[in-house]
Formats: C-alpha cells, sequence, structure tokens
C-alpha cells in the first residue's frame, strides 16, 4: 500500500507525521520510507544511525557537439525547446548549461551525427536501512539543477521497483500543488494531507485536495498538526466534516518541538506522549484497512 | 531594487518575514515597496497582509506544451518509438499503448520526431494565473500555478517581470519577493538576477541544511546574502553559530512567540496586529535595518 503524505504548505510538519508514522507503522510491517522531498530531504536527519545500502547519481542529457561532424545546419538551435543552443558566428554551436532540460531533442534532429551524449548529475538516490522493518529510500537534488520535478519520478520509480519486499511506502512529499507532486498522487493509494491550523495552512490544504480530487484516490485523510495553537481549528474541523474526511488531530506540544529540535522520532523521545498517542491512531487506522 | 526571501526548508517563516517587511517599508519607513509572491505553488502573501483584498488585474500565462496521442494513427506495440525516447518518464506502456503522463509531460517535441507515423502533435495548456492585488495600500503581484502543473519557473519569472512593471508604474523603486522553498527550479527563477537575498532560519538541524542549499545557490550566483534566525529560542547555542556556518551578516533574531500564530489567525502582520509582542519588539529593530541599511545601500 502506497501512503502519499502531503499538504501543499511548508512546514505544517509533512516530515513530522511521515517519519513518525512509517516508524509506527514498522513495529508491525515492513516500510519504505520514501523522501521525495528532493530539494530538502530531511528524513534521514530523523534517524540519524540509518546505514546506506546503495546510493547512486542519477544523470540527464547534455549535448556535445562535434565540430567535425557539424555542418552548421542549425537545426539543433531552432528545435531547442528552451533555446539552450546559440550560434556564434566562426565559433560554431555553444550550449548555454543552465538553460539545457536534457530532452535530447538536437541530438534526434541532428542529421549529421554531430551530437553526441554528455552527462550531467541532477541528483542522488540513495536506500538506507534503519532497523529491520523499516528502510528509507531518498532522492536528492543536486546544486542548481532545474529537474526537480523529474527526480521526484525518478525516485518514485525507484521506490516502485523495490516496493514488492514491503508492506507499505509511506512518500513525504515537499511543499506545493505542482506536478512532481501531481506524478506521485497518481500512483498512491492513499493520501494524508498534513495541514495546521492557520488561514495559510487552510488555503494551502484546500489547493493540495483539489489535486487529489483529480485521481481516483481510494482514501484521503487529514491530519491537523498543531492542534490548539489557537488558531482556526474549528474551520478546519467544519471543512473536514463537510466533505467526509477522516481526520486526526496531533497536538501542538513542547515534546513534539523536542523531537524536531534534537532529531529523533517522537516515539524514542516521548513514547507516552499525546502527540505519540496520536500517531499511533493514524498508524491504527492504516492497519486497520484505512477505514475501507 | 530586489529583495528575495528564501529558506530552503519550508515553514521556517518567509512569508512571515516578507509581509512584515513590505508592511513595515510601505507603513512605517515611507518606502513603497510592491510585494511579489513567487511561492506559486502555494501562494499565501496576501493572506498574511488583510483579511480582504481588491483585485486590480490578472492575466493567464500559457507557456506549457503537452503531446497528444492519436490513437487512429499510433501503430500500437508494434512500435513505441516514443517510449524509450522521452527523458521526463511522460510516457508510459498501458494495454500495449503509449499513454502521455500530461503533469511529466515537458512539451519538448522529442516522442514526435521520432513517432514514423505522425501520431503525436502539441497542444497549450494554461500554467497559471498572475495577478496584481492591493490589500489595504499594499500592492502584491501573486502567481498561482494551475494545480499539478510544471514550468513554476517561467511562471516565476513573469510574476517578477510584471511586480517590476507595477513598480516602476507607481514610481516605487523596490520589489520584495517572497520565493518558494527549496532549492530547485522556482526558487532559481525566484534568485536570477535579484540584488539581494535574506535567508529565513530556524536553529534545527532540518533548518540549518535547508539554508545551506540555498546559501549554496546564492554564492554560485553571487548574490549578497543576509540572514534572520526565526524561533531563535528553539537552539540559542546554534543559533549565535548560524552567521559563521552560512557565511553571511545575521540580522537578527526573532524568538517564538504565540503572537506569531495569533497575527496568522486574524491575517494581519505581527508588528500590527500586536505590536507590543517579543516577537514584533525584536522584529522591528531588524525590519529598522532593513529599512535603512539593506534597502538604502
Amino acid at each position: 500500500m502506497i501512503i502519499a503524505v502531503g499538504g501543499g504548505k511548508g512546514g505544517v510538519g509533512k516530515t513530522f507525521i511521515a517519519a513518525n508514522l512509517a516508524y509506527g507503522l514498522s513495529a508491525y510491517r515492513k516500510v519504505l520510507l520514501v523522501d521525495a522531498d528532493v530539494e530538502n530531504p530531511s528524513t534521514r536527519i530523523l534517524f540519524r544511525n540509518s546505514k546506506s545500502i546503495w546510493r547512486r547519481a542519477v544523470e540527464e542529457f547534455r549535448p556535445r557537439i562535434n565540430n567535425s561532424k557539424c555542418k552548421l545546419c542549425l537545426m539543433c538551435v531552432n528545435r531547442c525547446p528552451e533555446n539552450a543552443l546559440i550560434h556564434i558566428p566562426k565559433k560554431g554551436i555553444k550550449l548555454i548549461e543552465t538553460l539545457c532540460s536534457g530532452c535530447g531533442v538536437c541530438k534526434l534532429v541532428c542529421p549529421s551525427n554531430a551530437i553526441e551524449s554528455s552527462g550531467a548529475i541532477s541528483g542522488w538516490i540513495e536506500l538506507s536501512n534503519v532497523k529491520t522493518s523499516l528502510d528509507i529510500l531518498h532522492g536528492e537534488l543536486a546544486c542548481g539543477s532545474r529537474r526537480r520535478n523529474t527526480l521526484i519520478v525518478e525516485t518514485l520509480s525507484e521506490a516502485l521497483k523495490i516496493a514488492s519486499n514491503y508492506d507499505y511506502l509511506v512518500i513525504d512529499l515537499p511543499p506545493g500543488t505542482g506536478a512532481g507532486i501531481a506524478s506521485v498522487i497518481r500512483k498512491s493509494d492513499m493520501v494524508l494531507l498534513v495541514t495546521e491550523p492557520t488561514p495559510l495552512g487552510f488555503s494551502d490544504a484546500r489547493k493540495f485536495l483539489e489535486l487529489t480530487t483529480r485521481f481516483s484516490i481510494q482514501r484521503i485523510a487529514a491530519v491537523i498538526n498543531k492542534w490548539g495553537i489557537g488558531g482556526i481549528e474549528d474551520d478546519l474541523v467544519k471543512f473536514f466534516s463537510n466533505r467526509d474526511i477522516k481526520f486526526f488531530k496531533v497536538p501542538y506540544s513542547h515534546d513534539a518541538v523536542k523531537s524536531y529540535i534534537h532529531s529523533k522520532p517522537i516515539f524514542e523521545i516521548a513514547p507516552q506522549s499525546d502527540v505519540t498517542r496520536s500517531i499511533i491512531e493514524i498508524v491504527n487506522f492504516i492497519i486497520q484497512g484505512a477505514g475501507s | 531594487m530586489e529583495l528575495v526571501i528564501v529558506s530552503g526548508k519550508g515553514g521556517t517563516g518567509k512569508t512571515f518575514i516578507s509581509s512584515n517587511t513590505l508592511y513595515y517599508l510601505n507603513e512605517h519607513a515611507d518606502i513603497p515597496t510592491v510585494g511579489a509572491d513567487a511561492d506559486v505553488e502555494a501562494p499565501d502573501l496576501i493572506l498574511t497582509l488583510g483579511s480582504s483584498h481588491e483585485t486590480e488585474k490578472c492575466f493567464e500565462v500559457y507557456e506549457s506544451q503537452k503531446a497528444r496521442i492519436d490513437y487512429s494513427k499510433c501503430l500500437g506495440s508494434s512500435c513505441l518509438a516514443c517510449i524509450g525516447t522521452c527523458m521526463f518518464k511522460a510516457l508510459e506502456v498501458v494495454n500495449g499503448k503509449p499513454v502521455v503522463i500530461e503533469e511529466n509531460c515537458e512539451g519538448c517535441t522529442a516522442c514526435s520526431i521520432v513517432c514514423r507515423v505522425g501520431a503525436i502533435t502539441y497542444y497549450t495548456k494554461l500554467t497559471g494565473r498572475v495577478c496584481l492585488y492591493k490589500v489595504g495600500s499594499i500592492h502584491v503581484v501573486s502567481g498561482d500555478l494551475e494545480i499539478g502543473e510544471r514550468n513554476s519557473g517561467h511562471l516565476v519569472y513573469r510574476v517578477r517581470e510584471f511586480a517590476r512593471d507595477v513598480c516602476r508604474d507607481l514610481k516605487y523603486k523596490h520589489v520584495i519577493v517572497d520565493a518558494a522553498a527549496g532549492t530547485g527550479c522556482p526558487v532559481i527563477s525566484s534568485l536570477v538576477g535579484v540584488d539581494k537575498a535574506i535567508i529565513v532560519v530556524e536553529p534545527t538541524p532540518q533548518g540549518i541544511e535547508g539554508a545551506l542549499r540555498v546559501r549554496k545557490l546564492t554564492k554560485l550566483m553571487n548574490i549578497h546574502t543576509y540572514v534572520i534566525v526565526n524561533k531563535y529560542d528553539l537552539n540559542e547555542e546554534l543559533s549565535r553559530r548560524i552567521g559563521d556556518v552560512l557565511d553571511a551578516e545575521v540580522l537578527g533574531m526573532v524568538p517564538y512567540d504565540h503572537a506569531v500564530v495569533e497575527a496568522y489567525a486574524n491575517m494581519k502582520p505581527v508588528i500590527v496586529h500586536n505590536p507590543h509582542s517579543k516577537a514584533s519588539k525584536h522584529l522591528l529593530k531588524i525590519l529598522e535595518v532593513i529599512a535603512f541599511s539593506v534597502m538604502g545601500s
């Protein structure tokens, strides 16, 4: 079963919920925690003693122009969708690397076979082990790379390849409602929307929910994190109740802040706390069939 | 000048700093400044400046191209030449036929080049909207990416371009850009060509890691960078070291304060909602520095 944890806004607690949910589920089943927040992967900070199993670079295409074959027909320059190739008289065709999306169109249209493949690293994917029943797969974007969405899709497809080794995939999504997030939701069985009781959290949660309803997701549940901070708790309750969306309250408490500061799962920092209890409630909901 | 507020990690307080700075510059310091919300996947800036706003102008951006397959021409399982060509995993085989995964498609035309029967064409799709809002007396240009869409970098570019136009038309001198979390395409688009950047960081391992990533980017792009430490009392020892860790000038630190959440709930900047709160007092000192040294120099 694939569970995507998202919510639109940054800092509402997606990673906190996803990591602790994965940890909680791993007491019963085999779990792969997938960190798809490739611009800022931080699940592994919570599991410092995790050990790397493998790590590989993700390469993207870059053209290298073989001047001895190039007849300067300019097909590549004209067809490049990003305008990343320019013709400099007497110097030939030059690549503006920062504009190149790595689509490969130039190589396909060149009639003289003058374009060769050279690679650029857009990021890395790494599998690591936390404990017997919990592994982490995380994607990490190379600094300055524009391939965020593609790296999310690469990380997801790597996760799907090994999915049969696990009972649950818990995917920690980046903030936002764009294409990379849509790609993950398309492949998920359940979406867990994490939000916080502020107008900002609410607004982004709505946008995120609109995204999930575009796909035939069987199960949607919500987490109102930082419950009790004195924001717009009631508005969120009304919103989810009206839509028949099962929601969980995770209280704002010093225990959660402590877990965050010390970068340890809440199960280890404060096993008896209200926060841990509320996460166990979500774990049980999922193990018991997620309300199906 | 153009000043951008970034962070790496989400939820560290970019919009919090942006909204209070915008309000302070416009209402306290008499430095009229346009706001630009470049967090196009989750635009929230206007929600922090007031509970009501007027929409002055909007336009739609159509910059997304998507592939469409004509199945009456497609050779299906006997061909599938397009599948291996796509570098973005936007084509999948379903029941022996290639299917376009729309959100992954860049519209680059690679698949149509290898298609032997001309079955692939392209259509243009809405990328997002850009609007100029007025909240009280403050002008904010905001981008809203179509849900599930790519090309957020292009839309950010449009947001900044329009904000600069508005700035010029109003005879203002400054734009403050509230960027998205992260270090990817939309954030790079927010940083290209700006004059200065402020990284908002919280003293947690995740916060520092995110800030380091974005700092690497501002170094690479040669952008003068400042730091504001938010919720500094979460870890005072770490907070004191942040300037050195990030190799950037710290403008000041803001403590965790419940008044900030209350201000959010009331849809007002905290310096308006509760100017005497602990957070406001620290913040006002920083805003003075921004007004008279960061914006001025």
